[in-house]
């Protein structure tokens, strides 16, 4: 508790920060002792059949069961997780604080990566719906599909319709954090997918040409979801200049191709701040005004789209995925999660070193040298120093 | 303030040496292997999968396995060095089954079939045979440890303070962070109560000072819109959305509360009973 003081805590807290703009609103919302949850807003999956109100928790972050039965009784009934995140303690840790709830009464997604063989791809869902404890779950994607070519690819098709036919899957569908409007487009053509996980926030070079893929997509009858909403929770690595979390979710919620939104809420603060969005997803005057500043501030949101750092680096190192993990470093205020990227990325400490100077341009002017730097120093650094 | 440094590293140093040296006794007519494995922060993942990372958020710093034979039967000791006394108890209070068979060992022990597991200072140990019969050799294992080691059993004070009337036994739990869901109420001890009318927990803080505990109890009225003065000895009942009731008060630097009360009169009446205990 050293140093801990009311001031203090709302400078440093994630939640704080947000909620600065937002403590009238959120004092009005927790006088009510029992949340109404008859005006929540809620939207239809594509052709699922599954019906979801607009917000819903993504729970790579998650780790408090409070937060789960929390939501549960807001009228939150989506959690998503994924075979990876915290090393499997996220699906964990939904299924033992939802073993005892209604099966009927919530939706549970999951993710796994493609595997080279159909058993593999199987054999870790069968791990995932073991830690959730459960026979199914409602969605399943396939984890961080950044291709046209493999979203068409019909070995990949098939191992999520396996799953499905098998009765571990009820709907199936991928994620997607790069290239989305084409691999949206892909899905279309591929006509196989239920359900589009996809990134998309009001900071995203590509947002416009994203949504005209998610209209289309919508009127085929695919359930459209989205993530990175918060476009990084930050806008300076310093964070003085937080995201308005409320206007950003609304920005998303505003189109009503999308279904619902899966942002991270690490503790009942969160929560209380986004719960509002539940039932009011109109914009006001000044959430346009904020998130018409935000977008100007180059921010911590790398679009993963451009791609010309890419092919400007003689390392070939990939840079859209480490500017990813800076952000989750600075942006989400988890080392943690962006250690776990940069391993699976098999980055050493400063990988920059011996180059003399950088030829990477990056067209929203990141120092791309100067952030793999700092982030990749997480790689030496002991994990319980992150936790 | 240089001098400040090195003496505190001096102490690190010590320290880590003093925790470096755990000693494995040997088991009568059990052959003791030659080398131990040990895990780090960086590499517990490695013998323990996903599981690590609860290790890690209560304190865990390393862990040394050895492992005894007897013909084609074994006995493994595992050795789990937490940060604090509270944190080995935490992670032991964590994967303690809901029911067991509690026995003397360490300051609080069970056996399970093929397994016995106990916390002592700032040891969790986990003790395993591949044989149910082996539960007397894993008992003598757990002893053994304990005298090569010279480890002290005292039920420590951060445990003493609650009151006993009505106390569910071993019930005690710690939370490192975001308990009942907030990210203000870290560092958490509960415990449960229990008698034919009433089921509560109650809890306490050890914030840094006195001002510490009522910032603290200050967040918590943020949070739930509550504008009642804080005055000494005074107990306050907060209107959680999420939690329900929650009553808070402290005793200097430590913040009291309790939750899962059926009505304020009990939840003011047990905070005040653990409020005396720590006058």
């Amino acid at each position: 508790m050293k140093g801990l003081n009311r001031r203090n805590f709302l400078r440093t807290s994630a939640a704080g920060v947000a909620g600065i703009a937002l403590t009238n609103n959120m004092n009005a919302s927790n006088t009510a002792k029992e949340p109404n949850q008859t005006s929540i807003i809620t939207r239809k999956l594509g052709n699922t059949g599954i019906e979801l109100p607009v917000l819903s928790i993504g729970c790579g972050e998650v780790d408090s069961p409070a937060v789960i039965k929390a939501a549960l009784k807001v009228g939150i009934t989506h959690f998503d997780t994924a075979y990876r995140y915290q090393q499997g303690n996220s699906e964990k840790m939904l299924g033992k604080t939802l073993k005892d709830v209604d099966r009927d009464s919530f939706i549970i997604s999951t993710k796994v990566v493609r595997q080279d063989t159909d058993e593999k791809f199987l054999e870790m869902l069968d791990e995932s719906l073991a830690r959730l404890q459960m026979d199914y779950v409602d969605i399943l994607y396939m984890h961080g599909m950044s291709k046209a070519e493999a979203i068409k690819n019909p070995a990949n098709i098939a191992q999520l319709q396996k799953a499905k036919d098998l009765g571990k899957a009820k709907h199936i569908g991928f994620s997607t954090h790069k290239n989305e409007p084409e691999v949206i487009e892909a899905a279309i053509e591929a006509g196989a997918y239920e359900v589009i996980l996809t990134a998309i926030n009001f900071k995203h070079d590509d947002a416009d040409a994203i949504k005209k893929q998610i209209a289309l997509a919508s009127k085929k009858g695919i359930g459209i979801v989205a993530m990175k909403v918060m476009a990084g929770g930050y806008l300076d690595k310093e964070k003085t200049k937080t995201v308005n979390h409320a206007a950003a979710l609304k920005w998303i919620l505003e189109d009503e191709h999308i279904c619902t939104t899966i942002p991270s809420m690490v503790n009942l603060e969160q929560l209380q701040i986004n719960m509002a969005v539940l039932k009011d997803v109109q914009l006001s005057s000044d959430e346009k005004n904020d998130l018409a500043l935000a977008k100007n501030e180059q921010g911590l949101f790398c679009n993963d789209t451009c791609n010309t750092c890419v092919t400007d680096c003689t390392k070939n190192l990939p840079v859209p995925e480490l500017m990813r993990a800076y952000m989750y470093s600075y942006g989400y205020r988890n080392p943690l999660q962006a250690k776990e990227l940069i391993t699976t990325l098999n980055i050493e400490n400063n990988p920059c070193d011996d180059c003399g100077s950088c030829t990477v341009s990056c067209t929203k002017s990141f120092d791309v040298a100067a952030k793999i730097k700092d982030i990749s120093r997480l790689t030496i650094i002991p994990n319980d120093f992150l936790a | 303030m240089l001098k400040h440094k090195w003496l505190l590293l001096l102490i690190l140093i010590g320290t880590t040496l003093t925790h470096a040296q755990v000693k494995f006794p040997e088991l009568d007519k059990w052959e003791k292997a030659k080398q131990t494995d040990s895990y780090t922060t960086e590499t517990l993942w490695e013998y323990i999968n996903g599981a690590a990372a609860s290790y890690i958020k209560y304190g865990f710093q390393k862990m040394e396995i050895i492992e005894y034979t007897s013909g084609s039967d074994y006995i493994s000791l595992e050795v789990y060095l937490h940060e604090s006394p509270i944190t080995a108890f935490g992670m032991y209070a964590f994967e303690r089954p809901s029911t067991t068979n509690y026995i003397k060992q360490g300051v609080e022990g069970y056996l399970e079939p093929s397994a016995l597991n106990f916390w002592v200072d700032e040891y969790y140990v986990k003790i395993s045979a591949n044989n149910e019969k082996h539960q007397k050799a894993m008992q003598n294992l757990a002893n053994n440890f304990i005298a090569r080691n010279k480890l002290m059993i005292i039920q420590p004070d951060f445990l003493k303070a609650f009151p006993s009337e009505n106390r569910v036994q071993h019930s005690e739990k710690y939370f490192p962070k975001n308990y009942l869901g907030h990210q203000f109420l870290n560092s958490v001890l509960e415990v449960s109560y229990k008698n034919d009318d009433a089921k509560l927990n109650l809890f306490t803080i050890e914030c840094e000072d006195h001002q510490a505990a009522k910032a603290t109890i200050e967040l918590y009225q943020d949070f739930a819109n509550n504008k009642e003065l804080i005055e000494p000895g005074k107990v306050l009942i907060i209107e959680d959305m999420f939690n329900g009731k929650v009553s808070l008060s402290n005793v200097d630097n430590i913040l009291v509360g309790c939750y899962n009360f059926s009505n304020d009169t009990i939840g003011i009446e047990y905070t005040q009973k653990l409020m005396k205990e720590l006058q």
